[in-house]
């Protein structure tokens, strides 16, 4: 049996854009998680969430098809317990105000930064306890 | 006055009455009915006897009839007239019969029809016995015939009629009794109809009259409500009048003397001067409208003290430094006497300790022109009180004055208003908050001769406390009292949310003569979103504004990870006032008006010195060494000309589809790499596209072509964020 070495927290990015993804991807790595998807849609987002239950997920709000604020629904309909963190390149206060009703436990308005993902993980893992 | 009580009684009273009435009129048909249903039977009985009496006294009739005829017949010797007597007597026999026949479906069952069994056999006796004198006669044996007659027939007839008219005479008795007994009920309901119909209408009335007066009963209470709440209204407008005087009074300093320093030459003492009454005069402002705000909350019952523990010195050293300087400054003597042994800390409101303290000291120096003010502290070890006596030598005041001093709103004397100024309300107010801290104020005063206030309050002490015997034991904390230092440096990024201009200014300059920089936004849905935007090291928040509030921003920001510091200005130093900043989330919170050096103490909190570095303290990604991100910023400024390129032949050829995915990839990704003109006129093509107005599209690719140029010229740009 192989031991499980790391108790990095793991997590999901879900962005149509490749750049995007592989950008979120090293600044979430830097603050100390494990990315063990990476997702261009919600539909797939959702599949992958049930299938692989990270810890984290980050969702972009504005994707073709199923938006960031759709998988939110979905999630809490299938009352999936994840922390889930709205990535969005605009800071409406509507798309704030929806991402709280659709049960978002973060927000992060592009561009990434370490000092952003390190509060979202400071509340990440004040959650834990 | 009426209260909701009485008023409900009396309505119940009105119902109950009304009910009772309804009841006694519906008792009253109920008992009229069954009188006349009763005297229907009574009416039926009698009419029953009447046919019956009738049948039986016809009976009896034709009875006696056949025996004259019979008789007649015997002493006749014609043989027709004899036949014609015969027709006669079997008309009787038929009348006889029809009477017995209707009298026999007539007769009840039990009683009647026994009377009647016992004289049917005599009757049957009777009618053989004329049938035999008949069938003598006609066989013309006459003597035969008369003597049978005589000796039997006419006596059991005669018996026969006898007993029929003792069944008429029963039959009557009967009737008689049945009609004496219907009189007798008739009567009967008749007396008691008429005493239930008085009492229901005495009743109606007696409530006629009770609604009547309760009504102006109702109304004369409504008057002097009235008369109240106009009496209560005087005193408030009274009350503001006086307030508007005190209120305009310092603020007619404050305008004059902002005044003189905007315009008129003046030397920096002169400015100096100015720029003093003013600090003066707003801080007796300030002072004012915290007595008011007090009061309304005493009135509203919603005031509140904390429980802290406290250093009584500590509080003493700062009256002695607030006040001491204002006795000096009119040439009075200004001293604290120590009794010792005292506590070296109690647990109470040191705020509001404070507050009563202030109050009766100013007062004090208020009202003494000669001489001075002697605070004596003391311990009271029995019922673990401390007390502090604040002794004037100033005017001094008779006992009904004392008395009327409590009150609110109210002064020794009108014209002390007018001498001495003030709000009247300081005494009321340091009264009712040293009730609240377990204690109270006593006046002891002769007029002329000065006045002692007596505030004692409980220590709040329960375990063993710690004593001093000599005022060397406690640190002097007037020297630890020294001014901050609000000439301290900083660096950092506030991000301030606050609709008022003036403030929003003044915390600017604030902000700037500390070092650190500040970006304002004037309410809480745009400090969210700012807030969401940039790094910033403290969000400074109003808690009362516009569109969202700053509870409301700060819960937002927290829920939505937010996590660093954010301090609240608030209009009060209250507990509840602070409860509310922290329960929304807030680290700390600043009082309004600010006070510059709690400004600070907050600022050297929350931010960095000048110098070093507090933000450091996570690894920033490096990401201008960062290859990856690179090569995607450089992949995506390469391929900029062609996307713009892309999204305008789109255009032309008026192919919406793909003008809308190329904004929408746009939007996503130039914010990342810097350029977020490009993301918001990328979203607002995408935005228009997906409303189907494709007007002002070609203005805003023109702006977008712009923006691309621009990036293109100062790639570096990028990374400096």
């Amino acid at each position: 049996m192989i031991m499980k070495t790391t108790t990095k927290p793991t997590a999901i990015i879900a962005d149509d854009v490749f750049a995007i993804r592989i950008l979120l991807r090293r600044t979430l790595e830097t603050v100390g998680c494990e990315i063990i998807a990476m997702v261009d849609n919600g539909a797939e987002a959702i599949a992958k969430i049930v299938s692989l239950k990270p810890d984290l997920v980050f969702i972009d709000i504005d994707m073709p098809g199923m938006s960031g604020l759709d998988v939110l629904d979905r999630l809490k309909a299938k009352n999936i317990d994840v922390f889930k963190v709205i990535v969005s390149g605009h800071n409406t206060i509507d798309n704030v105000k929806q991402a709280i009703a659709g049960g978002a436990n973060g927000f992060i308005v592009k561009p990434y930064s370490v000092s952003k993902m390190n509060q979202i993980m400071e509340k990440y893992n004040a959650s834990l306890k | 006055m009426i209260t909701s009580k009485q008023e409900n009684s009396s309505k119940c009273v009105i119902v109950a009455g009304f009910s009772l009435v309804l009841l006694l009129l519906f008792v009253l048909a109920m008992i009229g009915l069954h009188s006349v249903s009763r005297n229907n039977d009574k009416l039926n009985i009698i009419v029953d006897n009447q046919k019956k009496i009738q049948y039986i006294f016809t009976m009896r009739e034709a009875a006696i009839n056949r025996s004259l005829l019979l008789y007649k017949m015997v002493r006749m010797n014609d043989p027709f007239e004899i036949d014609e007597e015969y027709m006669g007597l079997i008309a009787q026999a038929a009348r006889f019969m029809s009477a017995r026949e209707s009298l026999l479906l007539a007769l009840n069952e039990g009683k009647e029809q026994a009377v009647w069994d016992a004289t049917k056999p005599l009757v049957t006796r009777g009618g053989k016995s004329q049938a035999k004198v008949i069938q003598l006669i006609m066989s013309d044996r006459i003597p035969e015939a008369e003597n049978l007659l005589i000796t039997e027939t006419i006596p059991v007839q005669d018996q026969v009629r006898k007993g029929l008219g003792e069944m008429l005479e029963a039959y009557r008795t009967t009737v008689n009794e049945e009609l004496k007994q219907a009189r007798e009920d008739n009567q009967t309901a008749y007396v008691l109809i008429s005493l239930l119909g008085l009492i229901a209408v005495l009743l109606g009335i007696t409530i006629t009259i009770y609604v009547s007066r309760h009504n102006s009963r109702t109304e004369s209470a409504i008057v002097l409500q009235k008369e109240l709440a106009e009496q209560a209204s005087k005193a408030k407008t009274r009350f503001l009048a006086n307030m508007s005087h005190e209120i305009r009074t310092p603020l007619t300093a404050i305008i004059g003397f902002s005044e003189t320093l905007a315009s008129a030459n003046q030397n920096e003492e002169e400015k100096d001067a100015a720029a003093q009454t003013i600090i003066r005069n707003s801080k007796h402002l300030l002072q004012i409208i915290n007595d008011v705000l007090d009061i309304s909350k005493i009135e509203a019952g919603q005031l509140e003290v904390e429980h802290i523990k406290t250093s009584p010195f500590e509080v003493l050293f700062e009256i002695e430094s607030i006040l001491g300087m204002q006795a000096r400054e009119k040439g009075l003597d200004f001293s604290i006497e120590y009794k010792f042994p005292l506590p070296k800390q109690i647990v109470t409101d040191p705020l509001r300790l404070k507050q009563i303290l202030i109050n009766l000291c100013g007062n004090a120096i208020k009202f003494t022109q000669h001489g001075g003010i002697n605070i004596v502290v003391g311990y009271a070890p029995e019922d673990k009180k401390i007390s502090f006596a604040v002794k004037d030598t100033g005017i001094g005041l008779n006992e009904d004055d004392i008395e009327k001093l409590f009150k609110p709103f109210s002064q020794a004397d009108t014209s002390t208003t007018r001498n001495y100024g003030g709000t009247g309300l300081g005494l009321d107010i340091s009264k009712k908050l040293a009730q609240k801290l377990g204690g109270e104020v006593n006046c002891y005063s002769k007029l002329d001769e000065g006045s002692t206030f007596v505030v004692d309050i409980s220590t709040g002490m329960s375990e063993a406390v710690e004593f001093v015997h000599e005022l060397d034991e406690v640190n002097n904390m007037n020297s630890d009292n020294a001014l901050v230092d609000t000439q301290g440096q900083y660096s950092g990024h506030i991000l301030l949310a606050e609709d008022s201009p003036d403030n929003q200014q003044l915390v600017s300059i604030y902000v700037r003569n500390a070092g650190a920089e500040i970006t304002i936004v004037e309410d809480g849905e745009k400090a969210v979103e700012a807030g969401l935007n940039g790094d910033y090291d403290l969000i400074l928040m109003d808690m009362q504004m516009p569109i969202m509030d700053g509870a409301e921003a700060i819960k937002m920001l927290r829920e939505i990870g937010y996590t660093k510091p954010i301090v609240s200005f608030t209009a009060n130093a209250m507990k509840e006032d602070r409860m509310k900043c922290f329960e929304a989330g807030a680290d700390d919170y600043l009082v309004k008006p600010i006070d510059i050096e709690h400004f600070h103490e907050v600022l050297s909190r929350y931010l960095s010195a000048a110098g070093e570095s507090k933000s450091d303290k996570f690894t920033k990604l490096d990401l201008e060494n960062d290859p990856v991100f690179m090569k995607l910023a450089e992949d995506f400024l390469i391929e900029l000309p062609s996307t713009l390129g892309n999204i305008q032949s789109a255009f032309e050829q008026q192919d919406w589809d793909t003008v809308s995915d190329i904004s929408h990839k746009l939007k996503g990704t130039a914010g990342s790499f810097g350029f977020h003109e490009i993301t918001d006129t990328s979203e607002e093509i995408n935005n228009c596209i997906r409303a189907t107005d494709t007007q002002p599209v070609i203005e805003l690719l023109n702006r977008l072509s712009e923006q691309v140029n621009n990036a293109l010229s100062k790639p570096r740009d990028i990374l400096s964020q």
